[in-house]
């Protein structure tokens, strides 16, 4: 086990940030921690690097307690959401600056300084920005700088904050692949923050789930987006519909993924919803249909493959039946 | 059409009187000018203004960084009745100051009696027009730096720490740089006005000629001599070597900018 966060809680005066946080990341992981804003992940990261001191529980990163331990001492690599890149260095020397800080005596020499960072700008494909200035660099190329600074150290544990969040939609998918492909070779665990289910599902072996500093749900993407274990998780991991019942089921919420539904021309009877359709976009492979049932404001998706809404031709404002394959049931 | 009106403004509000000083100054003839501006008197008064100057913008540059971190890093109780006296020197009149100064460092004063019997002696010596430029240029380091240490993004030290930076060498390497060229500016700016500065010393300094007299108050003992010709050569020796410093400060600066911030 590479970081093992047990009963860690924190206030910021009498807002409490992090409640009773239990989380284990496996060597070598890949771990995405999915949430939504303002629930403690950056939080959770800055206590797991030292950069903030947990009022209760502790952190153990490979088997050693790391709770007491300066944060120079730690071996946390940390990228920052805005790169925090140094200005007044080439990208070259913000790569070898956690080399050249070392005390004499773990010091590398500069030969071998030299060979790493080359090394590491070669991995970030940027061997010919080496004499570039963080200003004369894209925000994607800056975001890879500071990776590859966090990296030159060799740390134990890499935790990156937002690392893509401030990079346009291009880049961002581009850069998350990257880092996918790479990461097997780097051999270094990482745990890394994002709002994006998306990015979680995409790039992570596992993703941890939070809401209001607390830890919903911790698995692998499929079975947090197959089997969410709340309503909250549900809802946050990409589109669903809150289903309407003819019975009411006080204290339940009835929720259904938009590929989950179905669309009919004929009523088929038992659990489908007469609705009326409202717009009809085409989305990549599907085509999303909106919709509407007499008596509810909000509207409904369904996801339809491109084949099957050929076939059934949906027109604005005419009247189809949907029928959940699949819906999922939680208290409210 | 900006850059025009920019110079005109700037040509009608500081070259002009500046102008007028030296084409006073030129009345004189070539020896004349020489005898006004290179007497021993005159040049004893350049270097005391000059090192005096540099002296205390350097003094204040170090202790303004201190004050400045201190009031932007360090959360104290009364945090901000302390950022409020920093600007006082700024409100003061000028002859307040020298005559409060003049005051505690006289042999009889608050500080003066300590420093007294170490035979140290600060009023009505060069050492008082030091103290007394040290007290008007401090604010001038300390605004400068303020903003820039507050906007300094705290990821920045955190990045150099985790990467296993100690605390000072982080400041070195990190936080120095950052605020390097601000510093040069607020420097700059401390000096500039200790060579101008006239109320507060001359209540300090005790005014000797060849040991105590700034080269401002030299000025002024010409004028009253009705010698506005040598008064008028003195303002334009000091006035060029003032530009010439404050150019070569000022090339530094970009020069630091350049380097550290790459603009
Ligand atoms: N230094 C601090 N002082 C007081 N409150 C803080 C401090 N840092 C964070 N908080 C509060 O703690 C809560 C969690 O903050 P945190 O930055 O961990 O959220 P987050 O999950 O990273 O959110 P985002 O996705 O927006 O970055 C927020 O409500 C924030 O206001
Ligand atoms: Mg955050």
């Amino acid at each position: 086990m590479s970081i093992e966060v047990r009963n860690v809680s924190k206030s910021y005066g009498r807002f409490q940030v992090l409640r009773d946080v239990n989380l284990d990341v496996n060597t070598g992981e890949l771990m995405a921690l999915l949430g939504p804003s303002g629930c403690g992940k950056t939080t959770l990261l800055r206590v797991i690097a030292g950069l903030e001191t947990p009022d209760t529980g502790t952190i153990r990163t490979h088997g050693e307690d790391a709770t007491s331990r300066p944060v120079r001492e730690r071996k946390v690599g940390f990228v920052f959401q805005h790169y925090a890149l140094f200005r007044h260095m080439t990208v070259f020397e913000n790569i070898a600056f956690g080399l050249r800080v070392r005390a004499r005596a773990d010091r590398p020499p500069e030969t071998e300084i030299t060979k790493r960072v080359r090394a590491l700008l070669d991995l970030i494909q940027l061997d010919w920005l080496a004499a570039h200035y963080p200003d004369q660099l894209s925000g994607g190329q800056r975001q890879r700088v500071a990776l590859a600074r966090a990296l030159a150290t060799e740390p134990r544990v890499l935790l990156l904050d937002e690392p893509f969040g401030a990079l346009d939609a291009r880049v961002r998918t581009e850069l998350r692949r990257w880092l996918r492909r790479r990461h097997a070779d780097l051999g270094v665990t990482s745990l890394f923050v994002t709002h994006d289910q998306e990015e979680a599902i995409e790039v992570a072996d596992r993703i941890v789930v939070m809401n209001a500093g607390r830890i919903e749900q911790i698995g692998s993407p499929a079975e947090v987006y197959e089997n969410p274990s709340s309503a909250f998780i549900c809802r946050f991991l990409g589109h669903v519909n809150l289903w309407p019942d003819a019975v009411d089921a006080p204290g339940q919420v009835r929720l259904v993924r938009p590929h989950d539904c179905e669309l009919l021309r004929a009523d088929p009877g038992m659990g489908a919803l007469a609705i009326t359709v409202k717009a009809v976009r085409p989305a990549g492979p599907l085509v999303r249909i909106e919709m509407q049932t007499p008596g509810q404001v909000d509207f409904l998706e369904a996801d339809l493959p491109r084949e099957t809404a050929d076939r059934l031709n949906p027109v604005v404002g005419e009247t189809l039946y949907a029928r959940p394959r699949r819906i999922r049931v939680y208290p409210s | 059409m900006i850059l025009g009106l920019t110079m005109m403004y700037l040509g009608l509000v500081v070259l002009l009187p500046l102008s007028t000083a030296i084409l006073k100054g030129a009345t004189l003839d070539g020896s004349a000018f020489w005898a006004a501006v290179a007497s021993p008197r005159a040049i004893a008064s350049y270097k005391l203004t000059f090192g005096a100057a540099f002296l205390a913008a350097a003094l204040n540059a170090v202790m303004g960084l201190l004050v400045a971190w201190v009031l932007v890093r360090i959360p104290f109780p009364g945090r901000r009745l302390v950022d409020a006296l920093v600007d006082l020197p700024f409100a003061l009149p000028t002859a307040v100051a020298g005559i409060a100064l003049a005051q505690l460092y006289a042999p009889d004063g608050w500080i003066g009696r300590f420093l007294a019997p170490l035979g140290i002696q600060v009023a009505y010596q060069p050492a008082g027009v030091f103290v007394a430029l040290v007290f008007i240029g401090l604010p001038f380091v300390v605004r400068t730096l303020q903003p820039v240490l507050e906007e300094l993004d705290p990821a920045l030290e955190e990045s150099a720490i985790c990467l296993g930076a100690s605390r000072g060498v982080t400041f070195a390497k990190v936080i120095f740089p950052a605020l390097a060229p601000a510093l040069l500016t607020g420097f700059a700016m401390a000096f500039a006005r200790g060579l101008g500065e006239y109320g507060s010393v001359i209540f300090i300094a005790g005014n000797l000629p060849m040991k105590s007299e700034i080269a401002s108050l030299l000025i002024v003992t010409r004028l009253e001599q009705y010698d506005y010709a040598g008064a008028a050569a003195l303002a334009t020796v000091l006035l060029s070597m003032s530009f010439i410093m404050l150019l070569v400060i000022n090339s530094l600066q970009s020069w630091s900018r350049s380097r550290y911030a790459n603009r």
